[in-house]
């Protein structure tokens, strides 16, 4: 049999055949062309929702489909999780699908072959095939997209096969960029907050060394003030107006030592010993101080204590400082009523790197006024203070938040005028 | 170089060995994008052989394949249209190496394990690489010494000479050829490719195997093939010809980005796959 015989055979048939491949050929340039420039349609900044939505609209258009899904590897838990799929009903197929697709195996081949390829349906009856497209870079899996299509399998041309590699390849590629672009953002923002937290720890560290010092040479010459005043009212008959004057001398100069002593605690709020503290069991001790009260009687409050919680290590006397803050600043902020909820829970740790303890979060939510934007920065500050009251001393919160870092912990603040705050104390259990 | 003599095997190109019909078939087709998987499995199945052998192929351990591939649309469209073209090549190849003759069999033997075994090894290095299409190495790292089978098929008196020549001075292969016949394998293996209108990458890379650096755009491939070339050798699967090691190319190998540390677990890999895959190719 001489390989000659098709060449002579038929010269035109021949040249016809190859004349419609020239013409499949630059059709498909044409179409590799529209997909290398895909990325120009994507900014770095869109998220993975966005990207997805340009990509799908592409898919579409290459190939006849019924169904599409988007799974995506979870950075946690490694494992392949559904983000979309369109149409929406599908979502659950897909799932299943994917599912049986692991346990026998074939995913991970295709996953680790890195190159779309035809399954044979598991759980999809009447006919389906089932195209699977991998994400993948140089370095990373990304995740994976199940196509679903009634064209038959061999019908699947190698121009619909190539254009879904092309276009899982830019995907890919653009989906990388943006989560790396992403990870880049939140190491940025951590590093800011570390930054603003060490400038805060700093500023209160130095009023502290300033506040110890000063709070005892104001504290000695109040106390020769306060006793003059004490020996003043004890004179017989004073008139009704100096009685009137020392009594208010008095109430001024108990403020002043008030002030002080509050400063002076603050300066102490380090270098307190510690014991272990139930915290739900502080938490009801510091509650019920406020409960015969009834001043208070127009706020609900609502207590979810997380029961079993871990106890901590940690000074009983600063933390129920800060619980009593905490509760005074939520009532203070509702003065025409509201709802103050308390909730503590145990959460896994922030930096999973580090120790894997447990931590206790503990929130104060109250539907107060709230904070506005351009406070919400300074209320950590000393002596910043928006209580025209004379009880504000500017020094409640930049006391907290000495004592929990103190104890290892975070203290953060959430809060929309007139809807109301939150103060979320997260504490280690170690 | 001395063109006359690579002319002489330019005027008997036509008897060179050719592809089957089938291969050029289905090479025809895939060049076609319009191509279906049916297109391409009916060319196939016509053929009860080589249906036989590419099964057999796919469901190889070359694969893993973790469930039974029982039909060719069902290889076509799991492995991609490239990778079937690929493993038809490699199924055909090894026709030509059979033997014609009794006094050559022990040395075509001996080639077919070094190239099977450089073969392997283009793919393990490719799987490291991350590289997207091991099939298209593996059939290069089968293909790269073809131009020393053509030689000795059709000029057996001048291959027997650089033979010697290569035992007593123990030389490279491809130096003695030069001396010789003025020509070299890369050489005719280029020219065969040609012939076979094998893809650009594929006639680069038998051209340039012993200088990747020359192989422009297709370094890469080009320097896998090259090493592996190089590490067949190191643990002796087959033989070239000859019993000198190529020196590795530093270009080649700095153009792979790979670590040294890599090497062992590469070679420990070759033994394996090549103890897996030599029954599958050779139907033995």
């Amino acid at each position: 049999m001489a390989d000659t015989d098709n060449k002579i055979e038929n010269p035109e048939k021949s040249i016809a055949l190859l004349e419609k491949g020239y013409q499949a050929i630059l059709e498909f340039i044409d179409q590799m062309d529209e997909i290398s420039q895909l990325q120009d349609k994507i900014d770095i900044t869109a998220n993975i929702n966005q990207i997805w939505t340009v990509f799908l609209h592409e898919i579409q258009n290459s190939i006849k489909m019924e169904g599409c899904a988007l799974f995506l590897v979870d950075d946690r838990s490694h494992e392949f999780v559904l983000k979309s799929a369109s149409p929406l009903s599908m979502g659950s197929v897909c799932q299943n699908e994917i599912e049986h697709q692991i346990e026998c195996g074939m995913f991970s081949w295709i996953i680790n072959r890195r190159k779309p390829a035809l399954l044979p349906a598991l759980v999809l009856k009447n006919k389906k095939t089932i195209i699977m497209l991998p994400l993948v870079t140089a370095k990373h899996t990304l995740g994976v997209v199940l196509i679903i299509t009634a064209i038959e399998e061999s019908a699947i041309t190698q121009e619909n096969m190539k254009l879904l590699a092309m276009l899982a390849k830019q995907c890919s590629l653009v989906m990388e960029n943006s989560l790396l672009y992403d990870r880049l953002r939140n190491d940025h923002e951590s590093l800011q907050k570390a930054q603003r937290q060490i400038l805060q720890a700093e500023k209160l560290a130095s009023i502290g060394r300033l506040t110890a010092g000063a709070s005892h040479e104001i504290l000695n010459p109040l106390n020769i003030l306060s006793g003059y005043i004490q020996m003043l009212m004890l004179q017989d008959n004073p008139d009704e107006r100096t009685a009137r004057y020392l009594t208010i001398m008095s109430e001024q100069t108990e403020r002043i030592s008030r002030i002080v002593n509050g400063l002076y605690q603050f300066s102490q709020a380090a270098g307190s010993n510690k014991d272990t503290v139930q915290i739900n069991a502080l938490i009801r001790k510091v509650f019920q101080l406020f409960e015969h009260e009834h001043k208070y009687d127009h706020i609900r409050n609502v207590m979810e204590l997380e029961e079993n919680l871990p106890a901590i290590q940690g000074n009983v006397d600063t933390l129920t400082q800060v619980f009593f803050i905490m509760l005074s600043n939520a009532r203070d902020a509702m003065p025409k009523g509201g709802e103050l909820s308390i909730s503590t829970r145990s959460v896994p740790s922030e930096n999973t790197a580090e120790e894997i303890g447990n931590w206790i979060e503990i929130q104060f939510r109250d539907t107060g006024h709230g904070i506005s934007e351009a406070e919400i920065d300074r209320i950590f500050d000393p002596f910043y203070t928006t209580k025209a009251s004379k009880n504000g001393t500017g020094l409640g919160l930049s006391l907290s938040y000495g004592i929990i870092q103190n104890h290892g912990g975070t203290i953060h603040v959430e809060s929309q005028v007139n809807k109301g705050t939150t103060f979320t104390i997260r504490l280690p259990c170690y | 170089m001395a063109p006359k003599n690579l002319k002489r095997i330019i005027n008997q190109i036509d008897d060179l060995p050719t592809l089957p019909r089938t291969v050029l078939k289905i090479t025809e087709l895939v060049n076609n994008p319009k191509s279906s998987a049916r297109d391409i499995s009916s060319v196939i199945t016509d053929d009860q052989v080589l249906t036989a052998r590419l099964l057999k192929l796919v469901n190889s351990s070359f694969y893993g394949f973790p469930q039974k591939i029982s039909t060719i649309t069902g290889a076509i469209v799991l492995l991609g249209f490239d990778a079937i073209r690929n493993l038809l090549l490699t199924t055909s190849v090894f026709d030509m190496f059979s033997s014609r003759s009794r006094e050559n069999r022990m040395i075509q033997e001996s080639f077919w394990d070094h190239s099977l075994g450089c073969a392997i090894g283009a793919k393990v290095i490719g799987t490291y690489l991350r590289y997207e299409k091991v099939e298209e190495l593996f059939v290069s790292g089968l293909l790269h010494d073809i131009g020393k089978i053509v030689e000795m098929l059709f000029l057996p008196d001048d291959f027997t000479e650089v033979r010697s020549v290569v035992k007593i001075r123990n030389i490279l292969m491809i130096t003695a050829e030069e001396e010789v016949l003025g020509f070299t394998h890369p050489d005719v293996g280029k020219l065969l490719a040609e012939k076979w209108n094998l893809p650009l990458k594929l006639v680069n890379i038998l051209e340039h195997h012993h200088q990747p650096e020359q192989a422009g755009r297709f370094i890469q491939e080009t320097s896998i093939i090259h090493l592996a070339d190089i590490l067949c050798r190191a643990i002796d699967l087959g033989s070239g010809g000859d019993r000198k090691m190529p020196s590795l190319n530093s270009e080649a190998w700095a153009s792979l980005k790979l670590k040294p540390n890599v090497l062992e677990p590469i070679l420990q890999e070759m033994e394996r796959e090549f103890q897996d895959i030599s029954w599958v190719v050779t139907g033995k």
